[in-house]
């Protein structure tokens, strides 16, 4: 039964190099039923793949623990719930989760693009596609075998890392992985056009729901990992620049730089090159970033176990970049001609380009800083490390930049941006941030970096809702609708424009929480005894008692710890405690009331004999709008590409506009 | 004539970012030593900040919950090197754990003959695996 599995992996095996050999043979001798043999066979891998995980989430929930790597990371009296996300726990499974996303994607491409009238590049998107898939695959049949057998049968399992049994470890890894696997699809869209030498705007087009479905689960993955981190690890922060962390931060900064260069590339015809060079770079980075995380390469908090997969994927890395360099190389002719150049240092066009200049500045101070270690070690023989010091004094103006240029971009025109216009535009705006400085002082923002960031996310604020404001008044004016049908019409028919700024709502929102938390955070430790009484902050905290606990898989330590505002009004009960699971190691788990404004979060130290305890009390100002911002930001991402009922909407759209047109025209 | 000007202009623009990055790499970065190497290095390094990687004496762990003080002793992963080491503060999830492996961030203070840590990091056998090798 288990021995199934691993031979389901080995067909996949099997069938990922026919596809292969039947792509090139069908490519050589221009035969399509050969082609159309090998489109089956992605589908034929991706059958095989989804019964491979299943059957390794049932020996989790089975508790079979014949099967090695159900044994090493789950136990009888786990919860089911994290016994189903065991698939992703290990590094066996996660290949093996990767490597069926992989399989699902590719199905998913072929069948849209197999029915379309042209599709002389989808044999080269297969390829490319199927390459990665069978790279996995040779990682998992002849590397590291999931399926691997105990030759002792434990009775019980080791258990899951007591870090892991919190509701991130469903969210986060499927997230991430969601995102690094989806950005497979644009690279390899991208090497089918050098392939093709078909090099036009077809391949960004075509991937842009792909680029957005990658990107927002690449953001979610992200700020997924940062939520866990706070509620779990207990350190009071959400972002710790550790190498692990910087890995899926520069995919994400490449990625947001594709993201807006592309659209130059699909008004203007410009950055055809860097287009290019930019999704190749997002998906080396994601290879880079697993090299990273499972050599162990890097000395970093999140400890993976340390393989030597990790050298494959290093391996990996350098055949993409070889094969994506070498075509890149031997088309750049090609891409460099008919490339119009950028008329003024002032306009859309160039305040695009500046953008991708800092997010690329960005990830090269980042990868820089991760891997500056590295090079020191194999040059100089002596180890260094680089801290959080480094990434906040070089990332943090480098964030501001990219925040002014946020407010800015909306407001130029196209080609280029006359004076006069800038200062229409601009006056408002600027006007009303000057003016919120002041309130901000009084607010209590002191220090010049808060201060820019926070008057500056203002300043992106003003200048968006400015937009909505003038092409809704727009429509009032020039079409005569009513201002929520005006406000409609505009934000509906031009869905990319107005999705995309409300992204950068959401983005400005979650640097208003990180600004908050990072410049304003309040942290002391305090001794307790039962029932004595502290005031910090604005609150008023009563030490109640300690608790002993019992639950299913592990025992407690409680304190009760009583909520209220200092005049006596009753806020609520936080009970901060310390886990022991099976191997009787305290884990801390931490106590949070959040807020819109902050959060109080209190850390359960330690406690004596008499009862006395140790809280670590923690004050996070605005952190809240962080999670709060990521929801905006997918819903921008959501209203940009999601296609139910827009016809039928714009064909509405339509009939209005021609009854209001008859009407112009029988009236005059 | 517009040429020179973009190449002064970039030109500006990177080394601006250089000097960002160097001033960044004054003061983020910081030695990564063994016990037994910083041990030798002690007095060349003074009182530079710097991180000690080694194995956590589980016996030599001694906390004092009323001042939030703790103190052990930090053993090289190969030798019988030992570094003494103070952090204020309570000690980090999983640090008495078997074999586990820490590193401290800080500075030695002469006066009290003693690492003042200011981090530590706790690495922990990773996700319980090791133990399965072992077979």
């Amino acid at each position: 039964m288990i021995e199934a599995g691993g031979y389901f992996i080995l067909l996949s095996l099997v069938l990922s190099v026919g596809i292969i050999i039947f792509l090139m043979s069908g490519l050589y001798r221009k035969d399509g039923r050969l082609i159309e043999v090998a489109y089956r066979a992605s589908k034929g891998i991706f059958v095989l793949l989804t019964i491979a995980s299943a059957m390794m989430v049932y020996f989790f929930v089975t508790d079979n623990f014949r099967v090695e790597y159900v044994a090493s990371y789950s136990e009888k009296a786990l919860p089911v719930f994290y016994k189903v996300t065991g698939l992703w726990a290990g590094q066996k499974g996660s290949l093996l989760f990767w490597v069926w996303l992989l399989s699902l994607f590719t199905v998913a491409v072929v069948r849209k693009d197999e029915k379309r009238p042209n599709t002389s590049y989808l044999p080269y998107v297969l390829l490319v596609l199927n390459s990665t898939i069978l790279f996995f695959l040779i990682l998992l049949n002849f590397v590291t075998p999931p399926f691997e057998l105990n030759r002792v049968v434990p009775s019980d399992g080791n258990g899951l890392n007591p870090l892991l049994q919190n509701p991130g470890m469903v969210f986060h890894p499927p997230t991430l992985y969601l995102g690094y696997v989806g950005f497979t699809v644009p690279f390899a869209y991208a090497m089918a056009a050098l392939i093709t030498k078909d090099l036009g705007e077809w391949w960004i087009k075509r991937t842009r729901a792909w680029t957005l479905f990658s990107w927002v689960f690449l953001t979610l993955g992200i700020v997924f990992g940062g939520w866990w981190a706070y509620r779990e690890l207990g350190w009071g922060g959400v972002w710790g620049w550790d190498p692990v962390e910087n890995s899926s931060l520069m995919p994400w900064l490449t990625s947001t730089a594709f993201l807006h260069s592309v659209i130059i590339q699909e008004r203007r015809g410009m950055l055809k090159v860097w287009n290019i060079v930019l999704i190749l770079l997002t998906f080396s980075l994601c290879i880079f970033g697993t090299f990273i995380t499972r050599s162990g390469v890097i000395t970093s908090v999140h400890a993976f176990g340390q393989s030597s997969v990790g050298y494959v994927f290093l391996g990996f890395l350098f055949l993409i970049v070889l094969v994506g360099g070498y075509y890149l190389w031997s088309r750049y002719h090609i891409l460099k001609e008919k490339n119009p150049r950028i008329e003024s240092i002032i306009s859309k066009e160039s305040s695009f380009l500046y953008n991708n200049i800092i997010l690329f500045g960005l990830a090269f101070a980042t990868f820089w800083g991760t891997i500056f270690p590295l090079i020191v070690e194999a040059v100089k023989g002596i180890k260094i490390s680089v801290g959080p010091p480094f990434f906040n004094k070089v990332n943090s103006p480098l964030f501001l930049l990219l925040l002014i240029l946020m407010a800015i971009c909306p407001l130029l025109a196209w080609r280029r941006t006359s004076w006069q216009s800038i200062k229409r535009n601009f006056l408002m705006p600027t006007l009303l941030m000057i003016l919120s400085v002041p309130v901000l002082v009084f607010l209590g923002v002191d220090g010049i970096m808060p201060l820019f960031f926070f008057s500056f996310c203002l300043f992106v604020i003003f200048s968006l809702i400015k937009e909505f404001y003038i092409g809704t008044k727009a429509g009032v004016v020039h079409r005569g609708l009513s201002w929520s049908q005006a406000f409609w019409t505009l934000v509906s028919r031009n869905r990319r424009r107005y999705g995309g700024f409300l992204v950068h709502i959401g983005i400005v929102l979650v640097i208003v929480g990180l600004a908050g938390y990072g410049y304003f955070q309040y942290k002391e430790s305090y001794t307790l005894k039962p029932g004595s009484i502290i005031n910090v902050k604005g609150y008023t905290l009563k030490y109640v008692t300690l608790q002993n606990v019992r639950m299913k898989n592990y025992t407690a330590v409680r304190s009760i710890i009583e909520v209220s505002r200092p005049g006596g009004g009753y806020l609520d009960t936080l009970k901060p405690e310390k886990r022991f699971y099976r191997r009787n190691e305290p884990t801390t788990e931490v106590a949070i009331r959040s807020g819109l404004l902050e959060d109080l979060y209190l850390i359960l130290n330690g406690w004596d004999g008499e009862g006395n305890i140790t809280l670590t009390v923690v004050i996070n100002p605005l952190i809240t709008w962080t999670w709060i911002g990521t929801a905006v930001v997918v819903l921008g991402i959501i209203w940009c590409v999601y296609p139910v009922g827009r016809k039928s909407r714009e064909l509405e759209i339509l009939e209005k506009e021609l009854i209001i047109a008859f009407r112009e025209v029988t009236e005059s | 004539m517009k040429n020179t000007r973009m190449v002064i202009l970039a030109l500006v623009v990177i080394g601006a970012f250089g000097y960002l990055l160097f001033m960044g790499m004054q003061e983020g970065s910081m030695y990564y030593l063994e016990v037994s190497e910083y041990l030798k290095k002690i007095d060349e390094l003074g009182d530079r900040k710097v991180r000690v990687n080694g194995r956590v004496v589980k016996e030599s762990l001694d906390f004092d919950s009323k001042n939030l003080v703790l103190r052990f002793l930090l053993m090289d992963i190969k030798s019988d090197d030992k570094l003494s080491v103070l952090y204020h503060g309570s000690p980090p999830d999983l640090l008495g754990q078997d074999g586990v492996t820490a590193v401290a961030e800080g500075h030695f203070d002469k006066s009290q003959r003693v690492f003042l840590a200011n981090q530590l990091l706790v690495k922990c056998p990773s996700k319980y695996e090791r133990k399965e090798k072992g077979i």
